[in-house]
């Protein structure tokens, strides 16, 4: 028996296969097959697919044209377009009177025509739009169908509204308001363009294609060319929710930071700088904000770096960059602190070194405590630093301190992340 | 149910009252004008002229209010609300109070949308009227009406809460919105209540004291603030915990409310954009639905509410400064000071000089002090002086620069310093701070040695001073200290006697002070009948606890000493106690020579012996070796010399701590050297012997000392080679972190001799980190740097060398090092020719230089001079070489030679033939390569040869 695990590929499947107590497949299909009038009717007039099929060729055009589309059934003849986001038994459902969509052709209320699904669930929705001839030729087309059709990457995306419904199609366009929409008509067979305004969606399923995938999991492995070209793909969506622009931007930042490639480094500035203003996600900014600026640092533009963040400092609209960079400061300086101290260890007797190792000494914990004093309602940024003054309060031997900056995480940020590094630092202190 | 559109609503109202074309009954001839004007009234009211139909109404009230007839009674019933929804319609809602009343009377003939909206107004009017109590149960059993639509239900629950508010019940609003809240959110339509009993509730708790609920609901809250339509009154009520924590001493929990408090500009950017937003929507509102007036009214409500937040938040001033004030204040409470000067010097940066800012400003100076941190304090006090120094009646402006000043003294400027306290006191003659001011000032000359500039600011302080103060005495006090200083002992002495006399004995701050300075003085004059005597007093009169006890010891010993008075001064030196180290130690070893001078050797022995016994750690203790070998070959027993030497090197020489023993291993040649022609050969085998006896005994660092020793001694021999071999096995056994640096020095430098530079560079280094004061960290610069210049390392060479320069100011080897550093700068071509030249430049200038190492500098100079075109300069640098230094006879050729080509590049062919021709004639310079090259050079210009005339007039000179 077929179930759910043979559509792995696709995980929008519908879940009454999968759902316990729901008819098997085979059941289905045996209930659809015992319909041959039905069958017969369907049969004309039934679009061709296109795309996958025609890379399959022939034979299962033809297979195609000899299944049946029972009529009368509610649930084989969709309305326009989408489908329940519950999905239940793989509902359609007529679109409610005053959507949002503007549909050129027809009418949302009114119009009911045949519905393509991208990938797996095209054939999902074949089998059931068409009963199987008999189970016997069933299996193997099956598994045909279902192996060749895994190869296919999806190069859809679908659009999911805020009142439940979804579609996929191909983006055309975007704009500030909205973007531009294409898909084809179950029906008619025809392609329908649309404009969707922004308010109205509520995510965007984009298509993570192999090439994407490995390029974001095996960065060593993926040639600079390659990013270069899913970045072309990708970057209109940067500041668009679920996109994995920024994802693959990073990767490629840093994969162009350390290529070594003449002028890859400043290409790789421009690329944090776009996706630290851009990013849809907070995260992805943060990351970039810091990534960009060690970059700066790395290749030698501490004065440029410090005034661009000094710059930025005296806005309070976006903290994020600043306060990375600061955090960045502070962890080089307590790094550097380290190193002074090692390579000096008599340093409080050097007349030379003493000066410059109070002045990182005390670089480190003023750059540390930039959170706490003018962004102390973000809590996880100012637990971290509260944590590295700490940090180093231990390492230079001043415990009470120490403690009083690991307390203070405990005390005032406990609802943060650093909250059991906090209590775990706390504890070690405790025995000082 | 739906929300009734005005059309609806005039068909319900119509509907209620009956009147519909159908039902009206043709009147009779005596009531054609009642009719009529009802009709009249009843059209106005359809075709929405409101002002008209109310005064049709009235009117109709007015003359047929008395009739009987119950037609026309039940029409004046159904009237009143017309009335009063005309009244509210044309925005004089208190005149309609009345009529509501009236109507609701009747509410049987009302439907239920009017008496929802009678209802409603009732309750509103009466709120706006301020009778609170009737108002909150008017809303109460508004909200109890379930028939009544939801969303106005809730508005009346949200302003029932609010009832309570008014009445001052703060506790009972609290825990009343604490209870709907949950609630609210629920309901459908509920969450634009939410925010306004969000506020509500917030203020509750600050008015009804219940603080620690309110710093809970506001943590709470903080996420979603920016829900809130009243986002500036929620704030300020965080202000106000934050203030009242402050109060309270709790500054943890006053932080945290100020962090949560957005700046000025954000929040009244937020507001004023929420603002326009529901202005907006009030005009469409108002546009296409006229009749929703509680709507409108609730709207309204909202809109006047956040205008009057927005007006009185702007009349605050300076906002942003005092809230980052408080923060720093609160830090401070903490007696974090980092972080209350941080936040007063950001806010300094960002915002407008005010009273505020400059208050801050202050604060910050005071904070870096705190934290000894004098750079930051001296550039917060220039930063102070920059935004508010020109304001001449500023006056804080003279414990601004006293901070300053005194941030300078502790890093060691003395000089910024004084300059700074003079100008305070120049410059504010009458301030409190003026006369300490110039008193430091004066300090600061004495530090930088200027005693009688010193002695006169002081006594300007005395002049300026009342003489009840401390300040004059302290004036007073110092002028003694700083004629003594000038060695003008005299005066020094008259002074300080000056100075007891004036304060009184037993009331003096600097009394034994002063005595000692003056026994001090005494004894420096050569007085020493009279120290003695003065020593002595000072002793008696002041005991054990006298700061300068040990000093006045060992200096009576020296006088006594002096007037041949041995035991006395023997005595004397023995009371000087060991803890005072330095003192302990000069009186014990002129104790020693005591017993020399007296003859008294096996005491004298006996007297080192002791100290070697209790003092091993000494740095002085191969002195006293020193002087029990002299004492044995006193007495003619050289083994017993070399055995005291020797005994103390195997009992101490594994102490890697004690680098006196490497002095006393030194010290062995000249034990030995009285030995005969064999001594160093039997030094050497003694040294070997015992090296080999450490190895066996596993004394690493004696067997390291003992093979350093042996090198050092091979090298004095002239056997560098086998020198060479043992610091060899030295470098391979040294530990940079405890041995002596000499040791490793040399180590380090056998092995670059060697060419082994790897290890050499790493022991360099180690020398370096582990003896950050010792002078032999310039060797380490110094080696590094041949290092680089050996590998190529050009750059690295010159850092290194710099860094010998900067370290080794006094030594004899900088004039070298520095000519190495200038050439290979001069290799590099990318370095500024202004610094090179004036590096040698100030190479000559150096006292330390040797002659041939300024010929090598003016060389040099000449050469630089060259390469950069200035050929004219360069032939006097070059003819300076060979005139002056004529000794350093490479230099002289090489000189002669450039200076002739120097000519040749002026063309003057002539000049440069004769320098050509004095080179190749100096028999001296014959094998130099420059000889034969200026031969040739010579015969090329051999046209350009004076002639005989020429050569007469200058008298064979060139």
């Amino acid at each position: 028996m077929i179930d759910r695990r043979d559509f792995s590929a696709d995980a929008n499947a519908p879940a009454c296969w999968a759902a316990k107590g729901s008819p098997s497949l085979t059941e289905s299909l045996r209930k659809i097959a015992k319909r041959p009038k039905e069958r017969r009717r369907l049969v004309a007039g039934q679009p061709r697919p296109s795309g996958w099929c025609a890379i399959l060729g022939q034979s299962f055009t033809t297979l195609l044209d000899s299944l049946a589309q029972p009529a009368g059934r509610r649930d084989v003849r969709p309305s326009l377009s989408f489908t329940s986001r519950s999905n239940k038994g793989f509902q359609r459902i007529k679109p409610q009177g005053g959507a949002a969509f503007s549909c050129p052709a027809t009418s949302a209320a009114t119009h009911a025509s045949t519905h393509q699904p991208s990938g797996l669930r095209r054939v999902s929705l074949q089998l059931t739009d068409f009963p199987l001839p008999q189970l016997s030729y069933t299996l193997p087309l099956l598994t045909i169908l279902l192996f060749l059709t895994t190869l296919i990457t999806s190069a859809q995306e679908t659009i999911h509204l805020r009142d439940g419904r979804s579609q996929s199609g191909t983006i055309l366009s975007q704009a500030d308001k909205g973007l531009a929409f294409e898909f084809t008509n179950q029906t008619t067979g025809k392609k329908v363009q649309m404009n969707i305004l922004w308010e109205n969606i509520e995510r965007i399923e984009f298509p993570s294609s192999l090439l994407l995938i490995d390029a974001l999991s095996k960065p060593t492995r993926t040639e600079l060319r390659i990013y270069a070209q899913l970045w072309q793909e990708l970057e209109p969506w940067l500041s668009r929710p679920d996109s994995r622009t920024a994802e693959l931007g990073l990767v490629y930042a840093k994969r162009l930071a350390t290529s070594g490639e003449q002028m890859a480094p400043e290409q790789a500035l421009d690329l944090y700088h776009l996706i630290a203003e851009h990013a849809w996600s907070a995260q992805h900014r943060t990351t970039a904000a810091r990534e960009k600026f060690t970059l700066m640092l790395d290749m030698g533009q501490q004065r440029k770096a410090l005034k661009e963040l000094e710059a930025l400092a005296q806005t309070y609209d976006d903290p994020g960059y600043v306060i990375e960079a600061k955090y960045v400061l502070a962890s080089r300086a307590f790094e550097k602190l380290k190193t002074l101290e090692a390579e000096n260890p008599r340093w409080q007797l050097d007349d030379d070194i003493r000066p410059v190792r109070h002045q990182t000494f005390n670089e480190a914990i003023d750059q540390a405590l930039y959170p706490l004093l003018f962004h102390g309602h973000l809590a996880d940024p100012t637990a971290r630093g509260l944590l590295l003054i700490s940090e180093v309060y231990e390492y230079v031997e001043d415990y009470p301190k120490a403690k009083t900056y690991a307390g203070d995480v405990i005390r005032l940020y406990s609802e943060s992340s650093y909250e059991p590094a906090a209590q775990e630092q706390s504890k070690s202190l405790s025995k000082k | 149910m739906p929300r009734y559109s005005p059309a609806l609503f005039v068909f319900l109202l119509l509907a209620c009252l009956g009147i519909c074309s159908a039902a009206v009954e043709v009147p009779a001839p005596g009531a054609f004008l009642e009719l009529d004007l009802r009709n009249q009234a009843v059209a106005a009211f359809q075709q929405g002229d409101f002002e008209k139909a109310e005064g049709l109404l009235l009117a109709y009230e007015r003359d047929f209010g008395e009739e009987t007839s119950e037609e026309i009674a039940t029409f004046i019933k159904k009237s009143y609300a017309l009335i009063a929804l005309c009244q509210i319609t044309n925005g004089r809602p208190a005149d309609a109070a009345p009529y509501i009343d009236k109507a609701l009377q009747h509410k049987e003939l009302l439907t239920l949308p009017v008496y929802e909206e009678l209802s409603y107004w009732q309750a509103v009017l009466l709120l706006q009227a301020g009778d609170f109590r009737a108002a909150q149960q008017a809303f109460g059993e508004f909200f109890a009406q379930s028939r009544f639509p939801l969303a106005r239900r809730l508005e009346a629950l949200s302003i029932f809460g609010t009832c309570y508010v008014m009445q001052g019940y703060h506790r009972t609003a609290a825990e009343f919105f604490a209870h709907q809240i949950p609630n609210l959110r629920k309901a459908k339509g509920g969450a634009a209540y939410v925010s306004r009993a969000t506020v509500l509730r917030m203020i509750s708790l600050v008015q009804a004291e219940q603080y620690d609920e309110a710093f809970a609901w506001m943590l709470e809250v903080y996420p979603r603030l920016e829900e809130l339509d009243q986002m500036v009154t929620f704030q300020m009520m965080a202000l106000s915990l934050a203030s009242h924590y402050m109060d309270e001493e709790k500054p943890y929990q006053a932080i945290a409310c100020m962090q949560r408090i957005w700046p000025a500009e954000r929040l009244l950017t937020r507001q004023r954009e929420k603002l326009s937003a529901l202005e907006q929507s009030y005009e469409e509102l108002k546009e296409n639905s006229p009749l929703e007036q509680a709507k409108l009214f609730q709207l309204d409500g909202t809109i006047q509410r956040i205008k009057r937040e927005i007006e009185n938040f702007e009349s605050i001033p300076d906002f942003d400064a005092a809230l980052r004030l408080r923060m720093a204040m609160a830090f401070q409470q903490l007696e974090r000071y980092r972080e209350a000067a941080l936040i007063m010097e950001d806010m300094l940066q960002r915002m407008e000089p005010s009273p505020v800012v400059e208050s801050a400003s202050l604060a910050v100076i005071q904070c870096w002090s705190q934290l000894q941190r004098w750079p930051r304090a001296v550039k917060a006090a220039e930063n102070y002086l920059q935004a508010f120094g020109d304001d001449a009646t500023n006056k804080n402006l003279p414990q601004v620069l006293f901070m300053q000043a005194d941030a300078m003294m502790q890093q060691e400027l003395p000089r910024d310093a004084e300059g700074v306290f003079a100008n305070i006191a120049r410059s504010f003659p009458d301030h409190p701070l003026s006369n300490k001011a110039r008193f430091m000032s004066g300090f600061c000359q004495l530090q930088q040695d200027d005693n009688e500039k010193a002695i006169q600011t002081f006594s300007t302080v005395m002049e300026n001073e009342a003489k009840d103060s401390s300040l004059y005495e302290d004036a007073f006090f110092w002028t003694g200290n700083a004629y003594s200083y000038s060695q003008l002992y005299a005066e020094a002495k008259a002074h300080m006697a000056d100075y007891l006399e004036t304060f009184g004995k037993g009331k003096a701050r600097y009394e034994s002070q002063a005595a000692f300075r003056m026994a001090y003085c005494t004894f420096c004059e050569a007085d020493y009948p009279a120290s003695i005597s003065e020593f002595r007093t000072f002793l008696a009169d002041y005991g054990p606890s006298a700061p300068d006890r040990d000093e006045a010891y060992l200096l009576l010993g020296d006088a006594l000493l002096g007037e041949g008075e041995a035991d006395d001064g023997i005595a004397a030196y023995s009371t000087i106690r060991p803890e005072s180290t330095r003192f302990f130690e000069d009186g014990y070893f002129k104790t020693g020579k005591a017993y020399k001078l007296l003859e008294e050797v096996p005491t004298m022995r006996q007297h080192y012996q002791d100290f070697l016994e209790k003092y091993p750690d000494s740095k002085r203790m191969p002195e006293a070796v020193y002087w029990i070998g002299w004492t044995h070959v006193h007495t003619g027993e050289l083994d017993l010399a070399k055995k005291a030497y020797w005994d103390t090197i195997v009992a101490h020489g594994d102490n890697p701590e004690l680098y006196a023993i490497e002095e006393l291993l030194m010290g062995l040649p000249k034990i030995y050297k009285r030995g005969g022609p064999d001594a160093m050969s039997e030094l050497s085998s003694a040294l070997f012997s015992q090296q080999i006896a450490a190895e066996k005994a596993k004394k690493a660092t004696l067997h390291l000392r003992l093979l350093w020793a042996n090198a050092m001694l091979k090298r004095r021999e002239g056997k560098d080679q086998d020198a060479a071999i043992l610091l060899l096995r030295v470098a391979h056994l040294v530990d940079p972190e405890i041995h002596n640096p000499q040791i490793v020095a040399d180590a380090a430098d056998a092995l670059a001799a060697k060419g082994d530079y790897k290890v050499a560079t790493k022991l360099y280094h180690e020398l370096r980190k582990w003896n950050p004061i010792s002078f032999l960290k310039a060797r380490a610069y110094k080696g590094l740097g041949m290092i680089a210049q050996q590998q190529k390392d050009y750059d690295e060479a010159i850092r290194q060398y710099r860094a010998f320069e900067k370290q080794a100011a006094a030594s004899t080897e900088l004039a070298d090092i520095q000519l190495r550093r200038i050439g290979l700068q001069m290799q590099q071509k990318d370095n500024a020719s202004s610094d090179v030249v004036a590096d040698l430049e100030a190479l000559l200038e150096n006292p330390v230089a040797s002659s041939e190492h300024k010929a090598k500098a003016i060389y040099l100079i000449g050469e630089k001079l060259y390469s950069d075109g200035a050929y004219l300069k360069s032939t006097a640098y070059y003819e300076r070489v060979y005139v002056i230094y004529g000794k350093y006879r490479d230099l002289v050729a090489k000189s002669y030679y450039r200076r002739g080509e120097a000519l040749e590049q002026l063309d003057e062919k002539t000049k440069a033939y004769e320098v050509y021709h004095e080179l190749a004639h100096r028999k001296d310079l014959a094998d130099y390569r420059e000889a034969q090259l200026g031969r040739r050079r010579m015969d090329a210009l051999s046209a350009f040869a004076p002639t005989e005339e020429e050569d007469d007039e200058k008298g064979g000179q060139p």
